[in-house]
């Protein structure tokens, strides 16, 4: 296996931390982490799937992916690491799609130039070809041409994604994040977005870095999903392996809360206790909530995998991998 | 005496955190809450009457200044002494001084440069300030503070004094006025796009250009500029009726252009001087002044409410 | 004597803007039962959120009730005198809201805040608004209320304020308790627990609840009956495992169709073609015609009349399935 080649994204102890100067007048300044050590591989053509609830980090991790925030660690796309110089060709490979339709698109720009930006700013094409594609697209992305020379604001909310989705594949990057994509339309909207973004990765190579709140949203489009809490990976695995059988406590007690519409479809259904004590102050981030606590969760454990075997042939992408002293294990 | 313009609203297009469409019921109302609160309707609320009128007021005036430049009806430096002090009549619309010169016709000529003066400044003060506004909301930083604790060490002065002082250095000229004014004029412009930059910075289609690869030059001047321009129009609209009454103050005062070259502020001056043999003097500028402030006024007005809400 | 504490027949909210007049929630009827809860569902601009503001009298200005009667505990909401209607604003029925950080005075200490609505209602003494207080607060499932009473919004996380406004709105003990998403900034696991206290607080109280959400597994987890809206009116309303299960409205089915669950991994989402149509927009007489797959002449030109599929289950819809 050549690693170089098969994978798009590596992320390598990556640590950010900000400088939170407190609320009070004379309070002193101390330093949050809000990433702790991340280290995950994406695979080229998969859609990897990155959940957590608010402030568990993985927004911030999209974002130093993307190389809008500073980070210790290191992180290559396509085997190229960010940096200042190489902006232009580092963009080419990866591409954005963010949560709020509105105001990530221009106003006061018509959507054909919106999607004709990333030709221009990588000088792809003349002016026609460059038009030419952007009724492409807009035709894969479901709009009609129509659209091309409207402006966002005569455009509805799910529309507007579109546009979106279509402008970060303009130049057809190897990977796309995906941040939040769906949270901010209508259901029945979000999940025309989630039929489109099967349908183009069906049709176009790119991988996908799909982060969610959601955990059904995510369990149905992605292949392999990581679950972060507090900056930390603290399950990993393949969809079906982590949605049938997590083993991380916080895993279990998100997947156990996620209200359901189909009683015999229920993601999981573990009953759990809320624990409280102490936070352990370098030791799992869970420890203070967790009811499966010991005196080993002190120490940070590591992410270990918890299938017997390696990957199979038949199955290449099964893993499962765990940060826990006690992962709970089905009967 | 001389006004700075204010920090207009920002426009609707201002991004921020979006309530989820979820929430839309409750937005639906507030807006139309909003519009209902002010009272007025048609025509004066959405600023089409007020764009109208003032396009009409100053219409006027720009058009007497550039007729100025091919005819006027006397000619403003002939001294008659014949019809010294004559009160307005068919031949004089406004009468004449107390050297007999066509207070009408210098009137015209006043406007010409009274508004090439203001035009210039607000023309240079905007094109340093959309630098140095863009690049103090953009970058940040040190490079931010220290620019604006200028700006505010500029607006600290009284600007009469800027203006005496670049007088005395420069020495009385045609245009000595026009830096004076541009830097009393820079700060308040700085700020307004400054904020607007500010604001823009983060907002999530900056941030999808930054992924796009454009360089932040390109996304300073194509991206956050023309979101800026409503926010600016507006100001740059007052700023204009500011400098033309600044403008006025510095020649009233004897700073600004110098005679026999007519400028409404120096009439007006001279009118004081003659105010008991020769009262209409003072009719004329004093009419043409608050005509194009009251126009300029009412343009940035309407263009607030049609632009900016 | 009626065992509905809420009862709405045909009311019409109407919007008046630019010489317009819309009609953002046209002629619905439903009840609420003593001790029920009930679940309004649905998307943008189906006048979920804008029927709990005509209950609350929250409406300003240009949107108004126009037709149609409230009857809460007998009385008719649309003409009793305001003195009145202040009267059972916050303590017979109240309300909370989606975003807790808005709603709750940022300079006011919580128990302040939850006992000021006593304050309002009724003559108590000290004594008994700080115990009340602290019960609400307990009832709320905020931990440690003597300490939490003393502390000020911002030193709270968003679970523990949406519980406060929980604390607001249930201490004065109401009939009706109107949540308007009152979950939907939270996190997963916060909102079951939240989820949880209001149905503990509905199954101790007997106080019924009213529940606005977009999120059909949210409703699922605690309404026993719903209705389904969409632009303005309700197209399917029943007992929630019976629209769940045997959904009839195209809307509906669309709707749970869109929800990706396990079983659908792989495949296409259902989803409803086009898109929630604006509140300007002119809709024809059953306001889902232009997106619905059997949609036929009768559907643009007549109102949809109710159709009875069994004792709980009510359709509006010219077809059946």
């Amino acid at each position: 296996m050549d690693n170089k080649c098969e994978e798009i994204l590596e992320v390598s102890h990556v640590t950010n931390r900000y400088r939170d100067s407190g609320s009070g007048f004379l309070s002193r300044s101390k330093m949050t982490r809000v990433l702790n050590d991340v280290s995950l591989t994406i695979h080229r053509d998969e859609i990897f799937g990155l959940v957590g609830e608010s402030g568990c980090g993985k927004s911030t991790l999209g974002r130093a992916v993307l190389g809008l925030i500073p980070f210790e660690g290191t992180i290559r796309v396509d085997g190229m690491e960010y940096s200042a110089k190489n902006r232009q060709e580092f963009t080419r490979s990866v591409q954005a799609v963010f949560q709020d339709p509105l105001s990530s698109l221009n106003p006061r720009r018509t959507i054909a130039a919106t999607l004709e930006e990333p030709l221009l700013t990588h000088g792809i094409g003349t002016k026609e070809t460059r038009r030419q594609k952007a009724l492409e697209m807009l035709e894969l992305v479901g709009l009609d041409a129509s659209y091309a020379d409207r402006l966002p604001r005569e455009l509805s909310g799910g529309q507007r994604q579109r546009v979106c989705i279509g402008a970060a594949l303009m130049i057809d990057p190897d990977l796309v994040i995906a941040d939040e994509a769906t949270s901010a339309l209508d259901v029945s909207v979000g999940a025309q977005i989630l039929n489109l973004f099967q349908e183009i990765h069906d049709r176009k190579d790119f991988a996908m870095l799909f982060i969610s709140h959601n955990l059904n949203v995510v369990y149905y489009l992605c292949d392999r999903i990581a679950v972060m809490y507090r900056g930390s990976i603290v399950e990993q695995g393949d969809a079906e392996s982590l949605y049938n059988d997590p083993q991380h406590p916080y895993t279990r007690m998100l997947l156990s809360a996620v209200p359901e519409i189909e009683e015999a479809d229920a993601m999981s259904r573990y009953g759990f206790d809320e624990t409280r004590r102490e936070s352990a102050a370098e030791g799992c981030d869970f420890y203070h909530r967790c009811p499966y606590a010991t005196e080993a969760c002190r120490k940070m454990p590591d992410l270990v995998s918890v299938l017997p075997e390696q990957p199979t042939e038949k199955n290449p992408q099964a893993e499962h991998f765990v940060r826990c002293w006690n992962p709970v294990r089905n009967a | 005496m001389v006004k700075t313009a204010d920090a207009n609203a920002p426009g609707s297009a201002v991004p921020g955190k979006s309530s989820a469409q979820k929430g839309g019921g409750l937005s639906d109302a507030g807006a139309a809450v909003k519009k209902q609160m002010s009272k007025v309707s048609g025509g004066w609320a959405t600023g089409d009457n007020e764009l109208r009128i003032g396009l009409i007021l100053v219409g006027i005036i720009v058009l007497l200044g550039i007729i100025s430049i091919f005819y006027t009806p006397f000619d403003t430096l002939e001294m008659d002494t014949a019809v010294r002090s004559q009160a307005p009549s068919a031949v004089h619309l406004f009468g004449t001084d107390n050297f007999g010169r066509d207070i009408f016709s210098r009137t015209m000529v006043g406007a010409r440069f009274t508004l090439l003066v203001s035009a210039s400044t607000v023309l240079f003060a905007t094109a340093i300030s959309i630098v140095l506004g863009l690049v103090c909301g953009y970058v940040g930083g040190i490079v931010d503070e220290v620019v604006m604790r200028v700006m505010d060490a500029i607006n600290s002065f009284p600007s009469i004094l800027i203006a005496l002082v670049m007088v005395s250095v420069l020495d009385y000229g045609k245009l000595t006025i026009i830096p004076a004014l541009v830097i009393m004029f820079v700060p308040s412009f700085t700020r307004i796009v400054r904020t607007g930059t500010l604001q823009y910075r983060h907002a999530d289609f900056v941030l999808s250009n930054k992924v796009y690869g454009d360089s932040d030059l390109r996304i300073l001047f194509v991206h956050i500029l023309p979101n800026i321009y409503p926010l600016l129009l507006s100001s740059v609209v007052i700023g204009l009726s500011n400098a033309i009454l600044a403008e006025s103050s510095m020649s009233y005062l004897g700073l600004g252009i110098q005679p026999p070259i007519p400028s409404w502020g120096r009439m007006l001056k001279e009118a004081q001087d003659i105010i008991f043999s020769t009262p209409w003097a003072a009719l004329a500028p004093g009419l043409m002044i608050v005509v194009t402030i009251v126009g300029l006024n009412c343009i940035g007005e309407g263009i607030r409410k049609k632009y900016l809400n | 004597m009626s065992e509905n504490i809420l009862e709405i027949k045909h009311m019409t909210v109407t919007l008046y803007e630019n010489g317009g007049e819309y009609k953002v929630v046209n002629r619905i009827s439903f009840n609420v039962g003593k001790g029920e809860i009930v679940g309004i569902v649905g998307e943008s601009g189906c006048g979920k959120s804008m029927t709990a503001l005509a209950l609350q009298d929250l409406l300003k200005n240009h949107i108004k009730v126009t037709e149609g009667s409230m009857m809460f505990d007998g009385k008719d909401l649309r003409t009793i005198s305001p003195a009145e209607r202040r009267q059972i604003n916050g303590s017979d029925m109240s309300m909370i809201f989606q975003e807790p950080m808005t709603s709750l005075n940022p300079l006011q200490r919580i128990g302040t805040q939850v006992g000021e609505v006593l304050l309002l209602h009724g003559k108590h003494s000290r004594e008994e608004i700080e115990a009340r207080t602290l019960e609400a607060l307990e009832m709320a499932g905020l931990p440690d209320p003597k300490r939490t009473m003393r502390m000020y919004p911002h030193e709270l996380s968003g679970g523990m304020r949406q519980r406060a406004m929980i604390a607001m709105g249930i201490i004065a003990r109401p009939k009706l308790l109107i949540a308007d998403e009152p979950t939907t900034a939270l996190d997963v696991t916060t909102q079951s627990h939240v989820l949880n206290i209001l149905k503990r607080i509905n199954e101790q109280t007997g106080t019924a609840i009213l529940l606005i959400s977009h999120d059909l597994g949210v409703i699922n987890m605690i309404c026993s009956r719903v209705l389904v809206m969409y632009a303005g009116k309700i197209v399917e309303q029943g007992r929630t495992e019976d629209i769940l299960k045997a959904p009839v409205h195209p809307y509906t089915k669309g709707l749970i169709a869109s929800i990706p669950t396990r079983r659908m991994k792989g495949a296409s989402l259902a989803s409803i073609q086009g898109r929630v149509p604006p509140v300007t927009e002119e809709k024809p007489p059953c306001p889902f015609a232009s997106r619905c797959d059997r949609a036929d002449k009768v559907c643009f030109t007549e109102y949809p009349g109710r159709k009875t599929i069994s004792e709980d289950h009510i359709l509006w819809c010219h077809h059946e399935l």
